[in-house]
């Protein structure tokens, strides 16, 4: 049997006194890239929130590398990308500094970083393409560099199962493109990826298997359909308008949505 | 020229206003990274109960004031981390409740009005011997932890979902922040009172970050700016005979204001320098615009930096970008 990274089995989730998730079984192998679809308030979000330990479970159990969620040595091994519009707070800090508290786990009380805390940023922001601004200022960086400064951020703390929350929600189609060969680097180098999206665009080719929900419940698990397209295509209740926007913004390549 | 530190009083209150100037922004700089500027502020309004306490009780109204606003700190956290009711709601409740309690506390207790101000607005050349080693003690605690835990709170209060995913314990370090600005609220009471405190709190960091872009040079920044804010606060206050408190918070109003343009400007000159701001990612852009009308032709040796991109070139020009398009230039 493959060895699995993420086992959460018959999980219930409720909050606010409703049921958002409803006995959902989710099972992530060693080295799989997995992703987690589904419209608005289908809870996914949710689902991978309690997957990582942030909400409580109403029944059913998560295991993470073979151990509950709860033990601190594995959390170490879990790279949290939560859904962001930015990773800047309200004081300034640089890529360096943000990527930083990703060694926490790893960092005694007090004291300077170490050598070893310095090499895992290094080796992190290398992972991501962002050594040259590793003194900036996060504020001053797109939208789709904050994303990897974010995963950047969950690399540095030697995870190997990356779980991003929508790290494509807003973002251009450059940047989704750049967040694909970023994550295919990853997916290379063995690290285990639980994606949740709204749609996958370039990431798409990446994705070993989707798991669809709907209402709380898994809809589909299986291999993503080659082409999704149509209003019948999975995860996706609304047609399309065919209406191209902004056409000429890019020297009159239209833009359609 | 008379010797300020020939005086007593005043060797007393430029200690406590060094000690005020470094805690206060020091803390402050967490606040404000959570977004929680103004936390400094309600703080000050529960501290007002417990310093009615200490006048009713006949005990020290610096000590009970700390323990009346750790309690209202840790009940705010509280309800800000698990609280099910709208938390600025929940927020102004305790606020006014501490007002009012301290007002009326403070009658009870046979006091009048201007004993109250002095706690509203600081009284730092009235601080006594024993007021002082309470600040000194108090100080030291909050310097000691707000520098010496700096990488934890830093997390935390960047990013608490993934601090605690990454098992740190994020509801203790919350706690201890919201305790930590409690005590420099009343560390602060004295120099420049309860209802100006969360100014010396606040206005060092916005100060900072005007033209810093690191979170350790914000700290430092802040810190000094504080110092600097307090110190020459009490010293103009002697000799212009105004309120010690008001002053120091005008002084760092000054600063901000001086601050301000310098960060806006060089703000606008990194933009010149760098007018790509991401050279490796697409951007789209949101319409065709048009340059303004453009006599000169732009070209290999026209003297404005060419950059190449996508599938034609352009001109840097006055900090924009000018595309050649037919027989005119567009912005990109």
């Amino acid at each position: 049997m493959t060895a699995l990274a993420l086992d959460a089995a018959n999980v219930s989730i409720t909050l606010a006194g409703r049921p958002v998730v409803r006995r959902v079984d989710l099972r992530v192998a060693v080295g799989e890239f997995v992703t987690l679809l589904g419209v608005n308030g289908s809870g996914k979000s949710t689902l991978v929130r309690a997957c990582v330990g942030l909400l409580p479970l109403a029944s059913g159990t998560v295991t993470i590398f073979g151990s509950a969620v709860g033990s601190l040595r594995d959390r170490r091994r879990i790279g949290y990308v939560p859904q962001r519009a930015t990773a800047s707070s309200g004081v300034p800090a640089t890529v360096d500094e943000v990527i930083m508290t990703g060694r926490l786990a790893h960092r005694r009380l007090a004291g300077w970083p170490t050598r070893s805390d310095r090499d895992a940023v290094a080796a992190a922001l290398h992972q991501v393409g962002l050594t040259e601004r590793a003194d900036d200022s996060v504020a001053r960086l797109s939208g789709g560099q904050q994303q990897r400064v974010l995963i950047a951020r969950a690399l540095a703390g030697g995870a190997d199962l990356l779980v991003l929350d929508e790290p494509t929600a807003g973002v251009d189609a450059g940047t989704q493109a750049v967040l694909a060969s970023v994550l295919e680097d990853l997916v290379a180098q063995g690290v285990t990826v639980l994606l949740v999206a709204h749609e996958l665009g370039p990431l798409a080719s990446l994705v070993d298997r989707a798991v669809v929900l709907r209402d709380g419940r898994v809809l589909f698990d299986g291999p993503v359909p080659e082409v999704p397209s149509g209003p019948e295509s999975l995860a996706h209740d609304h047609p399309h308008s065919g209406q191209p926007i902004r056409a000429g913004g890019l020297h009159g390549e239209g833009i359609w949505r | 020229m008379v010797n300020l530190l020939d005086y007593d009083f005043m060797r007393r209150a430029l200690l406590a206003a060094l000690l005020t100037g470094l805690a206060a922004p020091a803390i402050g700089t967490y606040l404000v990274q959570r977004r929680l500027a103004l936390l400094g502020d309600g703080i000050g309004h529960i501290a007002l109960t417990g310093v009615a306490l200490g006048l009713l009780t006949g005990r020290a109204p610096l000590l009970t004031a700390v323990i009346v606003a750790a309690l209202g700190a840790v009940i705010i956290e509280l309800l800000r981390a698990y609280g099910r009711t709208s938390g600025d709601v929940a927020l102004a409740l305790l606020f006014y409740g501490g007002i009012a309690g301290g007002v009326v506390i403070t009658g009870l207790a046979g006091e009048s009005a201007a004993t109250l101000n002095s706690y509203l607005f600081g009284a730092i050349t009235t601080v006594s011997d024993s007021d002082l080693r309470i600040v000194v003690a108090l100080a030291i605690v909050v310097l000691t932890l707000g520098v010496g835990l700096a990488p934890q709170l830093f997390a935390v209060c960047q990013d608490e979902e993934h601090a605690e995913v990454s098992g740190v314990p994020v509801r203790a370090y919350g706690l201890l922040i919201a305790v930590l600005a409690a005590v420099t609220v009343t560390v602060s009471m004295r120099t420049v009172g309860l209802l100006l405190v969360s100014a010396l709190m606040v206005v060092p960091v916005a100060t900072a970050q005007q033209v810093t872009r690191s979170f350790r040079s914000t700290f430092a920044t802040a810190m000094a700016i504080g110092v600097i804010a307090s110190v020459s606060g009490v010293v103009t206050s002697f000799h212009a005979d105004t309120a010690p408190g008001p002053t120091i918070v005008l002084i760092a109003l000054a600063g901000f204001a001086v601050a301000a343009p310098v960060g806006a400007f060089a703000a606008r000159h990194r933009h010149r320098s760098e007018p790509f701001s991401e050279p490796d990612e697409t951007s789209v852009i949101d319409a065709h615009d048009l340059s303004e009308s453009h006599p000169h032709e732009h070209g290999p040796r026209c003297g404005h930096v060419a950059v190449s991109h996508g599938d034609h070139v352009d001109y840097v020009h006055d900090g924009h970008r000018h595309a050649a398009h037919g027989s005119h230039y567009d912005e990109h």
